[in-house]
């Protein structure tokens, strides 16, 4: 699969994600985005690449609606980013569900409990809570972990319980930044396969990584960014190139 | 979304806030209670004052005596100009003899201190002025003292001074300790629910990245806080009743000395001022303290 494969069938479905000349510039004059334009469509997976420092967490930032673009339109799951009032962010969050380097579980709570969290937050029924959790739970390969709390699971079993939380709500875009920050190869491969899993059964995922051996291993389009600039746009393992930009 | 579960849920959790967080809410709520018991005997102190001070005006009368030597026409005329000062609401003459009677009837338990007194009356005919309100019974002393013909004037302005000063100051040092007692309270409720905040941010975090409104996460602290000093405004209501009916009020009927005034008389002002005045500090400490944690 090519970039233009990509594209091409692209253009028969709506975007999930669409950057057009996205600008942003922090306060201190620091320009993190420098025009980007980005397409992601329905049931894409995504990674997305570069340097520390590159702007990989403000395209994070701005598609979890953290962040304002300076300039240029971007679109998330339908809402005009650019455009968006504060008070509908909520709205948009429910369409998305984000998983964190650090994991961000809460230690007093079981995974079975953080899982639910996300879903308790909305009033959800506590038998629609039941089935839901037990499924994501069984989804990510944790039914039998239910009840331990976040100190008696390993790294990648703390990361599977937060991509169960990210999934509970059954959002159609699952954003991770770093997920495999904290793990060792196979964890992180593991948790790549998980992501790839969920994005087999139809939700869009964007994963950003440094790790360019998960980008070799798997055949997913990857972009890169380099000083705010969308400096590369491939399929790593098929066109048999480096990381970097093109 | 259904919000009134939702609305539940943060309740709920407002709930459970206060026990995570338990030492910070336990310190908050003894410090409510020990202010507004405070504040609620000080209020108590005055309306005793107050009533105190309404005994005295019931009496608030200003005898006068005129000379032994005062004609008629001039006792009418020192009636006419006591009448016209000004705050003066009665003046009501009182002859030697009838001024004996009374003190007959007062004293009908000893009739020997009033031998001899009928053949040679040590009285003199006085005037009975009352004034419209205890606080310008001094005025009105002054002006009495200028009639002529008038030799003395026994007034309880000075009684009554003292109870206005006494009054003056307890409500200026419950005004004062109010103030800063609330001042007080108001920060421990910011500080704990900051606390508690701090100690949930994590918890407060995700909420918003799961897509929580910002209103379902403030009521969340909000009730926590709102528990808080609901509580320790009504332990201080109870323990104002307890205080005042089982010791104050008890110990000065015992001494007979004065009436108190009961305390159901106030019960229901006191307990919504209580109330009021808790859920203005829960709410705006807490309001105060969580916005910076709704940041993400």
């Amino acid at each position: 699969m090519t970039r233009n494969d990509l594209e091409a069938g692209a253009a028969s479905s709506a975007p999930v994600i669409l950057f057009q000349n996205v600008e942003v510039t922090y306060s201190n004059d620091v320009r993190a985005l420098n025009g980007v334009d980005l397409r992601v469509d329905e049931g894409e997976f995504l990674f997305i690449s570069g340097e520390s420092g590159a702007g990989k967490s403000t395209m994070i930032k701005l598609i979890t609606g953290e962040l304002k673009p300076t300039a240029g339109t971007l679109l998330v799951n339908g809402y005009r980013m650019d455009k968006l009032r504060a008070g509908k962010i909520p709205a948009l969050r429910r369409t998305l569900g984000v998983v964190y380097q650090d994991f961000r579980l809460i230690k007093t709570m079981t995974a079975e409990e953080n899982v639910a969290f996300a879903m308790r937050v909305f009033g959800a029924r506590k038998s629609a809570i039941r089935e839901r959790v037990a499924y994501v739970m069984d989804l990510v390969g944790l039914s039998g972990k239910m009840k331990s709390r976040p100190t008696e699971l390993s790294g990648g079993e703390q990361q599977r319980v937060a991509i169960a939380r990210a999934l509970v709500n059954n959002p159609s875009l699952i954003i991770a930044d770093e997920p495999t920050g904290n793990l060792d190869p196979i964890r992180s491969y593991e948790i790549v396969e998980l992501l790839s899993k969920i994005n087999r059964l139809g939700t869009t995922v964007v994963v950003i990584t440094h790790d360019y051996e998960l980008l070799r291993k798997f055949a997913h389009r990857v972009i890169y960014i380099e000083k705010g600039n969308l400096a590369g746009d491939r399929v790593l393992r098929e066109t048999g190139k480096e990381p970097g930009p093109v | 979304m259904n919000r009134a579960k939702c609305i539940a849920y943060s309740i709920s959790d407002g709930w459970r806030g206060i026990f995570h967080n338990l030492m910070m809410s336990l310190i908050s709520y003894s410090m409510l209670v020990g202010s507004l018991l405070v504040v609620g005997s000080l209020v108590m102190l005055v309306l005793n004052i107050d009533s105190i001070i309404e005994g005295v005006g019931d009496r608030n009368e200003i005898l006068i005596y005129v000379s032994e030597d005062a004609t008629d026409p001039e006792l009418e005329t020192v009636a006419s100009a006591a009448a016209r000062i000004t705050h003066v609401e009665s003046c009501v003459f009182v002859s030697r003899e009838s001024a004996l009677e009374s003190m007959k009837e007062e004293l009908s338990d000893y009739p020997s201190i009033l031998e001899g007194m009928e053949e040679d009356n040590p009285l003199r005919d006085s005037f009975r002025i009352r004034v419209d309100d205890p606080e310008n019974a001094e005025a009105v002393e002054k002006a009495l003292s200028g009639i002529p013909k008038v030799e003395k004037v026994q007034a309880r302005a000075d009684v009554i001074e003292s109870f206005l000063k006494t009054r003056s100051a307890v409500n200026l040092i419950s005004i004062g300790l109010m103030v800063l007692l609330g001042v007080i309270s108001f920060f421990i409720i910011m500080n704990t629910i900051r606390i508690s905040a701090y100690t949930r941010r994590e918890e407060i975090g995700i909420m918003r990245m799961v897509g929580a409104e910002k209103s379902m996460i403030r009521l969340s602290f909000v009730t926590e806080a709102v528990i808080i000093t609901l509580a320790g405004s009504l332990t201080a209501y109870f323990l104002t009743m307890l205080l005042y009916n089982e010791l104050l009020a008890k110990t000065l009927e015992n001494t007979g000395l004065l009436s108190v005034v009961p305390f159901a008389d106030n019960a229901f002002a006191m307990l919504a001022a209580f109330v009021a005045v808790s859920l203005v500090i829960g709410i705006a400490g807490s309001l105060f303290s969580i916005n910076r944690y709704l940041r993400v």
